[in-house]
């Protein structure tokens, strides 16, 4: 009797000092410990008490503080609701608890750490090197100029007007939702700042050639040419047709 | 009986409307009474009762021109309103031509109901559209000599040319359309047409001549001459035909070869550098043309999307079998129309074709489940060399891209 209860009891302490809890961070990084508390209230609901995954999302584990940043910095989550694509919205997290939420999914398990560099190391990276990288890697989802473009089934490759440089770094290094991953071994942080200096470009020189409807390609061009400059046509013909 | 059967004439409206055939074969009026065939309510009576109405020829719409009255147009005199009806009342010939006697086109416009004040204003208002020409004639100068053509990238000088040149040539038609409506007289004009044949006599003249020519030249007694004339007209479109040979070289092979070798390593499109295990994430994509490759347009064939999927995310045996690593190397070139694909989705896994949505299902070695394309793309066979790089185990094993007349 007493050799049970001591087993017992050894068992019970065994698992109480193994076992994981879901609460207790074994962390002392008080970052991870707020990130948690965060992560407990708004992400474990889908994703698992401890980043496991489940039926609606994916484990974060080994997803890493990019993958955090961009998904939460560019508010695509927390998820507004279940569909093709994630839309980019407002982030409702502020930028510290951004990097709590980041800090605490990266200490699960190692994955890409949000990229470090400043504005002056993108802004002197060579446009049209970008450019040719761009139209190899990127141009047939997000479209010549970064408009976007249609996908199957209802997704699509977003827009990169509002991306922040870092949020391109990042998307290139996680691949999030259906981008595929672009390593760095890939293609090198060099020419990923090359490939921001072009996206950034774009986004500030403006369209030389006056209205430039979206920029998303022939189908607005030829619909705005039949419907806006052939109507005219029609009409200024039916005024000279027309007996005074 | 007999009568009954003869007549097949329907005794009676009831009989008459049976059915949509009977009624087509018996014409009735509404009172049940025979009708002749082809004269229904018809056209021929409305047009009567239109051409008594309007007192004109036959072949005159009553109202030649209609009389609206909105713009600033002079009326016409009594005597010339009536002239020009005149006019427009006489029957045409036989070819269908108005003649229109002389003078009935000398129409005057009656100076009492002219106001002055309108015709002036509408001369000014052409004027004003010359005048706004001359204008945008002097913009797309000026602003092609003063502005600098780099800045705002070449905006400011496109907006002044296009724009000076567009207002130029707007008002200039703008100008002569106003003019024909408010300024000259709205007669209708009527342009006589004579004949567009020769005279009989001519004709016959000319059928005269031929048939004497061929009868000298005795093409029905001269053999030797008339087959050795066949002969020489049978041979001359020759030339025209050999001629198409440059059109182009012919393709020869180069539809089926791709210039992959075995050996040959899988590079970078862009970077030109080779490929090495561990290069690519998981999820990852690259497109890859074989090593030492000059042009891509002289490579049209080669270009090769190589993808690296999650262990045991590859559904299809075969191309696990033809990969490596969890590494494979697919044509980007689409079996439909040949466009570049590589809208690759990393978690479902399909391949876009930007062209027509064709979408290939990579999981399962490029399976087409969505458009046009009536192929899977083919796979390259690839392995992993000594030092760690891609290599190509040999060229494609089918012709890559769209269908050709001889691809079998």
């Amino acid at each position: 009797m007493a050799f049970i209860a001591v087993a017992l009891g050894t068992v019970g302490t065994l698992y109480a000092a193994f076992a994981p809890t879901g609460e207790a961070s074994t962390s002392a990084d008080p970052a991870v410990q707020r990130g948690q508390a965060l992560y407990a209230r708004g992400c474990s609901s889908c994703h698992g008490l401890n980043g496991e995954g489940g039926q609606r999302a994916p484990s974060l584990i080994g997803v890493g503080a990019a993958s955090v940043d961009f998904q939460v910095g560019t508010g695509r989550m927390p998820l507004r609701e279940h569909g093709p694509e994630a839309p980019r919205k407002r982030p409702s997290y502020d930028e510290q608890q951004i990097l709590d939420l980041a800090a605490y999914v990266a200490s699960l398990g190692a994955g890409p750490s949000i990229p470090s560099f400043s504005s002056a190391d993108w802004q002197k990276a060579d446009t049209a090197y970008g450019g040719a990288l761009f139209r190899t890697n990127c141009a047939q989802c997000h479209n010549f100029a970064g408009s976007g473009g249609a996908l199957t089934f209802g997704k699509y490759a977003p827009s990169l007007s509002k991306a922040t440089p870092k949020q391109i770094y990042e998307a290139m290094i996680t691949g999030p939702e259906n981008m595929p991953v672009f390593g760095d071994k890939e293609i090198t942080p060099d020419q990923k700042l090359a490939i921001i200096k072009y996206v950034r470009t774009l986004k500030t020189q403006g369209n030389p050639g006056g209205f430039s409807l979206g920029q998303i390609g022939p189908v607005p061009e030829t619909m705005v040419g039949w419907l806006v400059g052939i109507g005219l046509l029609v009409l200024v013909t039916l005024w000279i047709g027309a007996r005074a | 009986m007999s009568d009954k059967e003869n007549d097949e004439a329907p005794r009676t409206a009831h009989e008459a409307s049976g059915s949509v055939f009977d009624r087509l074969k018996h014409p009735t009026t509404t009172g049940g009474e025979p009708r002749e065939r082809g004269r229904t309510a018809s056209a021929r009576d409305i047009e009567g009762e239109v051409l008594e109405r309007g007192g004109m020829a036959p072949d005159v719409p009553e109202k030649v021109r209609p009389a609206r009255k909105v713009g600033r147009r002079q009326p016409l005199t009594e005597k010339a309103a009536a002239a020009q009806a005149a006019a427009y009342s006489v029957p045409s010939d036989e070819e269908g031509t108005h003649v229109v006697p002389p003078g009935a086109f000398g129409v005057d416009h009656d100076p009492a109901q002219v106001d002055p004040r309108e015709e002036r204003f509408a001369e000014a208002q052409v004027s004003a559209l010359f005048a706004l020409t001359a204008v945008g004639v002097i913009v797309t100068c000026v602003g092609y000599l003063v502005i600098d053509p780099h800045r705002d990238l070449g905006r400011l000088i496109n907006y002044a040319i296009g724009g000076g040149l567009t207002l130029a040539l707007l008002a200039l038609g703008a100008g002569f359309c106003l003019w024909a409506k408010k300024l000259l007289p709205h007669g209708m004009a009527v342009q006589q047409r004579g004949p567009h044949h020769s005279p009989e006599e001519e004709q016959l003249a000319s059928e005269e001549t031929f048939f004497a020519g061929v009868t000298q030249m005795g093409l029905g007694s001269r053999k030797m001459l008339r087959r050795s004339l066949l002969g020489a007209m049978a041979l001359l479109p020759l030339p025209a035909v050999l001629l198409l040979r440059d059109l182009g070289p012919l393709p020869g092979t180069r539809l089926r070869h791709t210039g992959w070798k075995k050996g040959s390593r899988l590079v970078d499109v862009e970077t030109k550098l080779p490929i090495k295990l561990g290069d690519i994430e998981i999820g990852g994509i690259a497109t890859v043309m074989p090593e030492g490759f000059g042009k891509v347009e002289d490579h049209a064939l080669a270009p090769t999307i190589l993808i690296r999927f999650a262990p045991g995310e590859i559904r299809s045996k075969k191309e696990a079998a033809w990969g490596a690593n969890d590494h494979v190397a697919y044509s980007k070139i689409c079996s439909h129309a040949g466009c570049p694909i590589s809208l690759y989705e990393q978690q479902t896994h399909h391949l876009l074709c930007p062209c027509h949505q064709s979408t290939f299902d990579m999981a399962d070695d490029a399976n087409v489940i969505f458009g046009p394309a009536a192929r899977r793309l083919p796979q390259l066979k690839i392995d992993v060399d000594a030092d760690g790089y891609f290599v190509a185990q040999g060229d494609y094993s089918q012709p890559v891209g769209p269908s050709f007349w001889e691809r079998g």
